[in-house]
């Protein structure tokens, strides 16, 4: 809901976009702004360090030893072990290639239901229009943790179940961001002239409606990613995320809040990883949009 | 404007009916009943349990399966039946939903949330009236954290763009919305009752019990609210009218307070009707952790337990609390800001 | 500015493990004395019962407020739980041992000061086994002669055994006679209500508001899912024995906040409902107020053996000396040790060691021994030059501790029989759903004995048992627990049960695993707290003694 806010009145004023430099600009712009360059430099830090990790370290991330359960940090073992004895830093890499997919496949559904389905609305407006965002009204107040839970009940728990369970409650305010864009787009020329020369509905909101959008579609995904990530954290906090011996940053992080009162380094490390990753990624998001929105800037 | 009000207060109605419906028909679509327990219950007791709220219907059963209103019937023929005849049985099954979604509506419309389908001594406005109360308190307490810091933090940092406070805080804003409250609450629990001892560690007894919670709680909507006072201060600053109350020699002070906050703040009123209610989701966590006896822990345990009742009167009030809200909100965006028209 | 964040970052770390490293570890988990100068007992509750009144509470939060306020004709010995005189001052039985004369004391009380008749039990009783009253432990009362046509409508109220013959003498007729009637008689669904009350305020009886009780407590406050409060009742008829003024009864599901309020102080007992998580075991295990004893109770595997569809009938686990390979193969003191270390020990029997205490000789079962396990299975026709083995699931219902135990078994199983069997969790209601209708191959379950005897675990099997989730069958068994009930003599019934349980554990329709410890924290200023097999410890003989 964040997001939403910070785009909220911005749906009926946005200018038109116009040509490649709006690109260049943007690009330029993002390059000058050390902060967002350096969270991107940080944010590929961690995936490599999460895709490549395991396989230089070496060890198993379910490999258990009991007897060697909780150890803090040591050579053999830089973030220490957990209480079943598995090595800490293999877990987080592994729970980081499970979170990032998180993030990425449950923003990927978001995306792709939010985008068409706002595009549809504010295409079409009218009463397919207000019956399709009253719909959305409505979604919005039920709780999204609610739904969740119900989903993976219904459908059993799986980690493709994770990314539609969270997509499909993560994409309402993706569909308003759409709709306000596509509604101040479609009254323009060169979507008048694509009309008028035959362009198909479907044509005209993908050909070109939608790509005329993507500036605050690509800031809102990038915001869009770490509150995914959060929200599968706190499915783990509660039990229903994914189920050991997997591992997501969420888990590890929840397991170490519970434990932290004997073995603090069990928080600390994951944690350190998970926040500084959610920084990267909100700070990134900031960037885009001073970048491709200056006038938004905050 | 009376009549702006009184129309957003009867669209009220029909979104509450859909989403009483929806939550009803997921809750029924969930597999497991309520009555599945370790120690299975015999068949004479679980039929009248079921009889009792409403998830047997002798009616329907004398429609579509009549065999299943013949007498001292075990479970395990009553499935062999229904396997026998999938089709009856599912008629059957939809006929008894139908019924109970018509009793618990009624009882809805007489203000009646039903009785709880786990704690059978218990009606569900029970669970509402001795926890809304609590979670509405541990909402104000945070709502006030949110408010001081993030407005004191994005003032701040509007003031002082781009200097090194205005880092500071915009830093520590992202920090906020970046950890986890499950997180934060415990090492806030770990820091100030079991290290400093300064503060209980949980439970809800009287002021010194609502710090640590409320803090937590509201910590990620102050982030929230630094990051909008800012952008909505700075926007302001640029705008025709306050350079000129500066050009008139008042005061930098003056001009932020007495000008700028008025517009400046526009986007902060807007955020917080979904902030509201989601004070109120939000305390799922927070109640567990601080065992705060208010309604948001029901958000998850009831679904789970498939308290039917008591999981769809949660959603309910939390989508009153929220369009509620969000109707306040809209109104005092009207006082504030005079471009905005009600129609 | 990101200098001055990541600055910020680094200090907050460091603070945090400075913090950390300078905590006292001492010889307790909570603090050394209390820290309060009440008489005020504050106890972890667990989850919020899902009802109080002693006739249909049956869960086990439940029990302990209910157990307390109310007072049948017997109550627990606090350090054996065996029969106390309570409302009965003395009893009279027959030859037959079907029918009691139980004497009520005089100064028995209401806590409106109305005496407690024999009224008052003919009346709960009978309440229990009404059918509208949905009791889930009315089973209990089957026994009562005429009580279970009653209870399924095919009999009259008034055959019912159970008659008060005036205020203060109460008959009751069994249907059979009963070995451990009497310690039946200080449980929930036998103890009385107040009849008044229950009438006036139908469901909402158990309110504060509206409750009468007869037992050492009254109910003071309920706030829901948060705490429950006792207090001391002055017209118990002993209320002179009952030490405690009040005791707050703390509800939460989170055991980790349970553990962070005893630590503090704030809890004197974690209670019999909140077990401390099993990850810290090894660390409480050195500390002065940590207990653990044994429990009655026992966690196996069920093994589905119906034959109702094709799919059942093909299971390769119908035959018997699958079953058996299957069981022999699992180290269970490997599990119990290293992975549970919380003081549980290996199973290889379904009944309980607390009973292999008094005097119940238990059957051999299967040994652990992989060589054996794999030269049944071959014989089976499984194996090494036989068919192989098809893969199937095992379901648990999502925790972490059953996760870890199946996870053993399943590499057990694979290392020593190379099955290829998939550990899938399932959430409660959905787990349950599926067992109980016999959607599973292999299905995690526990079981608590209801009472001292070991017919409590082996009345699960006989064959048209509701409880009976494998739908096991087997003349002999039921024949041999049949005839084991006709037996006063404890000696002889044992030996019956222990017959039984010896054909049970050729059969194997399921493989007992371990059995369950109770682990607690109890700060060293609670006296009269005496560990026992049922994990109950009723609050009138508990008290606290200030340093």
């Amino acid at each position: 809901m964040s997001a939403e806010a910070l785009f909220a009145g911005e749906d009926l004023e946005q200018e038109v976009v116009q040509g490649t430099s709006l690109w260049q600009d943007a690009w330029r712009r993002l390059r000058k702004n050390r902060m967002a360059v350096a969270s991107g430099v940080i944010l590929l830090g961690v995936i490599v360090f999460c895709v490549a990790g395991p396989w230089l370290v070496g060890s198993s991330f379910e490999a258990q030893n009991l007897a060697y359960g909780a150890q803090g940090a040591s050579w053999t073992h830089w973030f220490g072990t957990d209480l079943h004895g598995r090595d800490l830093l293999v877990r987080t890499m592994y729970g980081g290639r499970i979170s990032l997919l998180v993030g990425l496949c449950a923003t990927a559904v978001s995306l792709t239901i939010g985008v068409a389905y706002g595009a549809i609305s504010g295409y079409f407006g009218g009463r397919i229009d207000s019956t399709m965002m009253r719909i959305v009204d409505v979604l919005y107040t039920i709780p999204f943790m609610f739904v969740v839970i119900l989903f993976l009940v219904l459908f059993g728990r799986s980690l493709v179940m994770l990314f539609v369970a969270l997509g499909a409650v993560s994409w309402l305010t993706m569909a308003r961001i759409v709709r306000g864009q596509v509604l101040s787009l479609k009254q323009s020329e060169f979507i008048e002239a694509a009309r008028a020369s035959g362009v198909r509905h479907a044509g005209i909101i993908f050909r070109h409606l939608v790509p005329n959008a993507l500036g605050p579609i690509i800031v809102y995904t990038t915001l869009t990613i770490p509150r995914v990530m959060l929200e599968e954290a706190f499915l783990s906090y509660l039990g229903l995320g994914v189920q050991p011996p997997m591992a997501s940053w969420g888990l590890l992080v929840s397991d170490g809040a519970n434990a932290m009162t004997f073995f603090p380094h069990m928080l600390l490390f994951p944690g350190a990883v998970l926040t500084v990753t959610l920084f990267a990624l909100n700070f990134l998001g900031d960037g885009l949009r001073d970048a491709l929105d200056p006038r938004m800037r905050t | 404007m009376g009549r702006y009000v009184i129309r957003r207060i009867l669209g009220i109605v029909p979104v509450l009916l859909v989403i009483f419906s929806l939550s009803f028909v997921l809750m029924r679509a969930a597999p497991g009943g309520p009555f599945d327990a370790e120690k299975p219950v015999p068949a004479e007791v679980k039929r009248n349990l079921e009889l009792q709220y409403h998830l047997r219907e002798p009616w329907c059963e004398t429609r579509f399966l009549p065999a299943l209103r013949e007498p001292g019937l075990s479970l395990a023929e009553e499935r062999a039946l229904r396997e026998a005849a999938p089709g009856a049985s599912r008629i059957e099954k939809l006929c008894t939903g139908a019924f109970q979604y018509g009793w618990l509506l009624s009882n809805y419309v007489q203000g009646d949330f039903g009785p709880s389908y786990k704690y059978k001594d218990r009606s569900v406005n029970e669970f509402i009236a001795t926890g809304l109360p609590v979670t509405i308190q541990l909402g104000l307490v945070a709502a006030c954290f949110a408010l001081l810091i993030g407005l004191g933090a994005g003032l701040i940092a509007a003031m002082k763009q781009n200097l090194w406070q205005d880092h500071a805080a915009m830093g520590a804003a992202l920090l906020g919305i970046s950890i986890p409250n499950f997180v934060m609450g415990p090492v806030l629990i770990f820091i100030f009752s079991l290290t400093l001892l300064w503060l209980p560690p949980a439970r809800w007894d009287g002021w010194q019990y609502m710090i640590i919670p409320g803090f937590t709680l509201g910590g990620v909507y102050a982030a929230y609210i630094a990051r909008l006072t800012r952008g909505g201060m700075l926007e302001v600053v640029r705008q025709d009218y306050i350079r000129t109350a500066r050009a008139k020699g008042l005061s930098e002070r003056l001009v932020i307070l007495r000008h700028a906050i008025r517009g400046g703040l526009l986007p902060v009123v807007s955020y917080l009707g979904p902030a509201m209610a989601g004070l109120l989701t939000g305390s799922i966590v927070i109640e567990r952790i601080f065992n705060v006896p208010g309604i948001g822990r029901y958000f998850v345990d009831a679904a789970l337990n498939r308290d039917i009742t008591l999981a769809m009167a949660v959603v309910v009030v939390n989508a009153v609390f929220l369009l509620v809200a969000n109707l306040l909100v809209d109104i005092v965006l009207g006082l504030l800001d005079p471009r905005v028209r009600y129609e | 500015m990101p200098i001055r964040t990541v600055q910020l970052l680094g200090i907050l770390s460091i603070c945090l493990l400075a913090l950390a490293g300078c905590r006292r570890e001492g010889a307790t988990f909570g603090p050394e004395a209390r820290p309060r100068d009440d008489s005020v007992f504050y106890v972890g509750g667990g989850s919020e019962p899902e009802s109080i009144d002693p006739g249909k509470a049956y869960d086990s939060p439940g029990f302990t407020v209910s157990r307390n306020l109310f007072e049948g004709l017997m109550r627990y010995d606090p350090e054996t739980l065996a029969p106390l005189p309570g409302v009965a001052s003395s009893y009279d039985v027959d030859e037959s041992a079907t029918r009691y004369v139980f004497h009520l004391r005089e100064d028995a009380r209401w806590s409106d000061g109305k005496p407690v008749t024999a009224h008052d039990f003919e009346w709960s009783w009978k309440r229990v086994l009404a059918p509208e009253t949905a009791a889930q432990y009315a089973a209990l009362l089957w026994d009562l002669k005429g009580g279970k046509a009653f209870a399924e409508g095919r009999g009259p109220i008034e055959d019912v055994g159970v008659q008060a013959l005036d205020d203060r003498t109460l008959a009751v007729t069994l249907e059979r006679p009963i070995p451990w009637f009497l310690d039946l008689l200080a449980f929930g669904p036998f103890t009385p209500v107040p009849r008044a009350a229950v009438e006036a305020h139908g469901n909402r009886w158990t309110r504060p508001e509206n409750i009468v009780t007869n037992g050492p407590f009254h109910l003071g406050k309920w706030v829901i899912s948060y705490q429950i409060e006792l207090e001391k009742s002055p017209t118990y008829w002993a209320a002179d024995q009952v030490r405690l003024e009040k005791v707050v009864i703390v509800i939460s599901d989170d055991s980790h906040s349970m553990m962070r309020l005893f630590r503090s102080g704030e809890l004197d007992w974690l209670g019999s409902d909140v077990r401390p998580p099993q990850e810290y075991l090894s660390f409480l295990a050195k500390k002065e107020d940590f207990r653990t004893s044994r429990d009655l109770a026992t966690y196996f595997y069920w093994i589905n053996l119906r034959e109702e569809t094709p799919e059942q009938r093909a299971s390769p686990l119908l035959d018997k000396r699958v079953r058996q390979a299957l069981d022999m193969a699992i180290d269970k003191e490997a599990i119990a040790k290293f992975v549970m270390r919380g003081g549980q020990r290996p199973a290889q029997t379904l009944v309980p060691d607390l009973f292999h205490d008094m005097g119940y000789e238990p059957p051999a079962g299967n040994p652990y021994d992989p060589e054996a396990a794999r030269a049944r299975l071959a014989s089976a026709g499984y194996g090494p030059g036989g068919r192989a083995f098809p893969s199937f699931e095992l379901i648990y219902n999502t925790n972490e501790g059953h996760r870890q135990v199946a996870e053993a078994i399943q590499q057990m199983w694979k290392k020593e029989l190379g099955l290829d069997v998939q550990i899938v969790n399932q959430e409660w209601k959905v787990f349950m759903n599926n067992r109980t209708e016999g959607f599973y191959r292999i299905a995690r379950a526990g079981w608590t004995g209801d009472f001292q005897d070991p017919y409590t675990f082996l009345s699960m099997f006989v064959s048209d048992s509701e409880l009976n989730e494998a739908r096991w069958k087997n003349a002999d068994y039921d024949r041999l627990i049949d005839e084991a009930l006709t037996e006063m003599d404890t000696r002889q019934r044992y030996r019956r049960y222990a017959q039984a349980e010896a054909i049970l554990l050729d059969e194997l329709p399921i493989i007992p695993v371990y059995f369950y410890s109770q682990n607690t924290l109890l700060g060293s200023w609670v006296k009269g707290y005496t560990p026992n097999a049922q994990d109950i410890h009723p609050f009138r003989d508990i008290w606290l003694e200030r340093r």
